[in-house]
């Protein structure tokens, strides 16, 4: 399918107005929204060094199907438009650019390639190649609509936590699991049982598969949509969550009764503005803290049960 | 360490209802930002507004990682509701299309403020006012 790209730029003294009405036309066609190019934006934490150009000049961006309906449609939006110029005496030029369907919720898949998130663990997009070196475990993924590609820093610190943590045949419980990263990372480190749990039926299929893929046993592991450990029974060597802080600190109330004596809790997803609520939360509810790693403005920290 | 921003983009898309085609596939994939992720986020957080145009600002990091905040509806958006029309004028020096009332246009100011340029209920009903007329809306 084609798309046809409508473009028009415009210059007035009244820049939001103008680009509200184009959007109101836009609306009218029934488009299903507009892109609104504005050369104020200006983000507050400053602009990268590789950012894109700014647009120049205001403008907004519909699309519309090149179907049957096509031409008329553009007849219409032209004579809107020159009215609505004509009303609020602003000077405009229209676009028009032809742009083939792609399957854009998977255009992000060529920016995501394998990374070695520690010595010992290496990430591979299920639809890359990578020849792993002798000492390298490859964890695969294909994240599909569930957070975890394992490249994001609040996953790559959980990982090193497990690395250190996990020993043969622990048993590991993963809160908000996510596509399953941090479950396999701890298969490849000689976990036991494996559970998983997601509030997302979504995520919770896109685990499966992603264990599977990486050939481990249907027997070894238990996935389920649930809220944090509800309906979790047993208790576990390793609870693991990485969600965000004030979710863990919700987690905080009931992890103890689904961890085994001397049993580790680790964390992350959290920012560093949390760090201090987290870290006490786990001591007054009988955590030894026993590591607390950062990478930019994300936390991670493990705890041992006393 | 701040992250650094790559790219911002300006959207205004159906609340609730987004989905990787036109113009969210297009404006967020070629900055590779996974589209799933946002138009996950995005329908999750706008869920109470269906199907209310709404703009949203994105935010996409040198990482593709992203952020991003969604805004109140145009004013056109909210006036054409009040109104209980479907489209604005054509050609609004003729043409009066609808009514609203001063009621109603103070709602949608008040509605409005954050985004308004302004912190005078006043001014804000003033812009709303001149929002309507342009459209063909008639003020009573």
């Amino acid at each position: 399918m084609q798309w046809i790209e409508v473009k028009v730029t415009f210059a007035s003294d009244d820049e939001d107005l103008i680009a509200e009405l184009i959007g109101d036309l836009f609306q009218n066609l029934g488009t299903n929204g507009v892109v609104v190019d504005d050369p104020h934006l200006e983000p507050s934490e400053g602009w990268g060094s590789d950012a894109v150009a700014r647009p120049a000049q205001p403008a907004v961006t519909g699309y519309l199907p090149a179907d049957e309906r096509l031409e008329s449609r553009c007849r219409d939006f032209e004579k809107s438009l020159a009215d609505l110029s004509a009303q609020h005496a602003f000077q405009y030029t229209v676009g028009y650019h032809s742009i083939d369907e792609e399957d854009w919720a998977e255009s992000w898949k060529a920016f995501f390639y394998p990374e070695e998130i520690t010595e010992r663990l290496v990430v591979k997009p299920t639809w890359r190649e990578y020849t792993a070196q002798p000492h390298q475990q490859v964890i695969e993924i294909d994240p599909g609509m569930a957070f975890g590609t394992g490249t994001h820093p609040t996953t790559a610190l959980c990982v090193r936590l497990l690395e250190t943590y996990v020993q043969p045949g622990h048993a590991v419980l993963d809160v908000g699991t996510g596509s399953g990263i941090l479950l396999i990372a701890a298969a490849k480190l000689g976990a036991g049982q494996l559970t998983g749990v997601d509030l997302d039926p979504v995520a919770v299929g896109v685990a499966r598969a992603n264990l599977l893929q990486n050939q481990i046993a249907p027997e070894q592991f238990t996935l389920s949509c649930a809220e944090l450990t509800q309906g979790v029974s047993r208790q576990f060597d390793i609870v693991v969550a990485n969600i965000l802080a004030d979710v863990i600190i919700d987690l905080l109330d009931q992890v103890t009764t689904v961890l085994a004596p001397g049993g580790v809790f680790i964390c992350s997803g959290i920012i560093q503005a949390y760090r201090d609520k987290i870290l006490r939360k786990m001591a007054l509810r009988g955590f030894s803290i026993l590591d607390v790693l950062d990478r930019g403005e994300w936390v991670a920290a493990a705890g041992r049960l006393q | 360490m701040a992250k650094k921003v790559m790219a911002q983009i300006k959207l205004q898309v159906t609340a609730g209802k987004a989905t990787p085609s036109p113009p969210i596939g297009p404006a967020l994939g070629q900055h590779g930002v996974n589209i799933m992720d946002f138009c996950k986020a995005f329908n999750a957080r706008t869920a109470n507004d269906a199907g209310m145009v709404t703009p949203v600002v994105i935010t996409v990091y040198q990482d593709r990682s992203f952020t991003f905040i969604t805004k109140t509806p145009p004013a056109a958006v909210l006036l054409k509701k009040a109104a209980q029309i479907a489209k604005g004028a054509g050609d609004p020096k003729r043409d009066r299309v609808g009514k609203v009332t001063q009621s109603q246009v103070k709602e949608i100011a008040q509605l409005k403020m954050a985004d308004l340029n302004t912190t005078s209920l006043e001014a804000a009903c003033r812009i709303i006012s001149g929002t309507a007329r342009s459209m063909g809306i008639e003020v009573v």
